[in-house]
């Protein structure tokens, strides 16, 4: 997501070769994925800080709302007054309400099912097994951009995915 | 001779360490009052639900040594729940105990970390 510094000196040969590269350096940072919110949900408040902490250097000018219960993030998420996030990174083993209730909830919201593009909604878990790599299949044909992020999650991954899905 | 206990990595920046680790390890020494409990109880769907979070913490903040412990209470489970499961899932619930011990050791002298591990004892 970063871009490298070009650090050279100016001078009449360069000159035209050094205008190239700053206008592609322009051009690249133009076409850095503009995502204004993120939404992240676990039960474990110490992962929902540490995945934060990932989040906001991949991706340091977007907002970060995290919930600790798949319930406080529907509710909020169904409240027409806010505006929708462009990521939300979901957790599929929680207590109450896991991943996929969270799913089945979230596809009937009316703010959801109006024009708006769906967010990429990240699972992020150890293992995707195949019940749920099925039932993740079920909910893109429902409308839903869905991937899976494996834990723990790290830069690396994160980036990739964001390029994929963004650029 | 007794098995090599792999190492700990817990990389943070200070702030974020200030922050997280009395979360962390809150959140630590609940799971592991709850999975004890279970035991007791022999409450079998209980007992993979609390193991479930322990491991997550572990593998998430890379305590590898409580994952390899987190990972083996989990294959004791996954056959039927009988005496001889109950009692290997007992062994390596001591583990975890003494992995969440050294953890909170290890965060204590990397971050100059204070917390009151009553219930981590």
């Amino acid at each position: 997501m970063t871009s490298k510094t070009i650090r050279k000196t100016a001078n009449r040969q360069n000159l035209p070769q050094m205008s190239a590269e700053i206008r592609q350096e322009g051009d690249a940072l133009s076409k850095e994925p503009s995502i204004k919110k993120t939404v992240l949900i676990d039960d474990s408040k110490a992962t929902l800080l540490k995945h934060a902490e990932i989040i906001k250097s991949c991706l340091p000018n977007s907002e970060i709302v995290s919930f600790d219960s798949a319930h406080k993030a529907i509710e909020y998420l169904g409240d027409p007054k806010v505006a929708p996030p462009e990521i939300i990174f979901l957790d599929i083993v929680m207590p109450e309400m896991d991943g996929f209730q969270f799913l089945d909830k979230f596809v009937n919201l009316s703010n959801h099912t109006s024009d708006q593009v769906s967010p990429l909604i990240l699972l992020v878990s150890e293992n995707l097994s195949l019940t749920n790599f099925n039932l993740s299949i079920g909910y893109k044909s429902l409308g839903l951009n869905i991937d899976h992020l494996k834990k723990p999650m790290d830069q690396e991954d994160l980036s990739t995915l964001i390029s994929k899905h963004f650029q | 001779m007794p098995p090599e206990r792999k190492t700990y990595q817990l990389d943070l920046r200070k702030n974020t360490a200030e922050e997280l680790l009395p979360i962390l390890f809150g959140e630590l020494a609940e799971d592991k009052i709850a999975l004890k409990a279970a035991i007791s109880d022999e409450n079998i769907d209980q007992i993979k639900s609390c193991n479930h979070k322990i491991r997550g913490l572990a593998r998430n903040f890379h305590f590898d040594a409580l994952l390899e412990s987190c990972l083996k209470i989990d294959a004791a489970l996954e056959d039927d729940f009988s005496e001889y499961n109950l009692n290997s899932v007992k062994e390596h619930f001591h583990f975890v105990e003494e992995e969440i011990k050294k953890a909170l050791e290890l965060a204590r002298t990397a971050y100059d970390f204070d917390f009151q591990a009553e219930r981590l004892n």
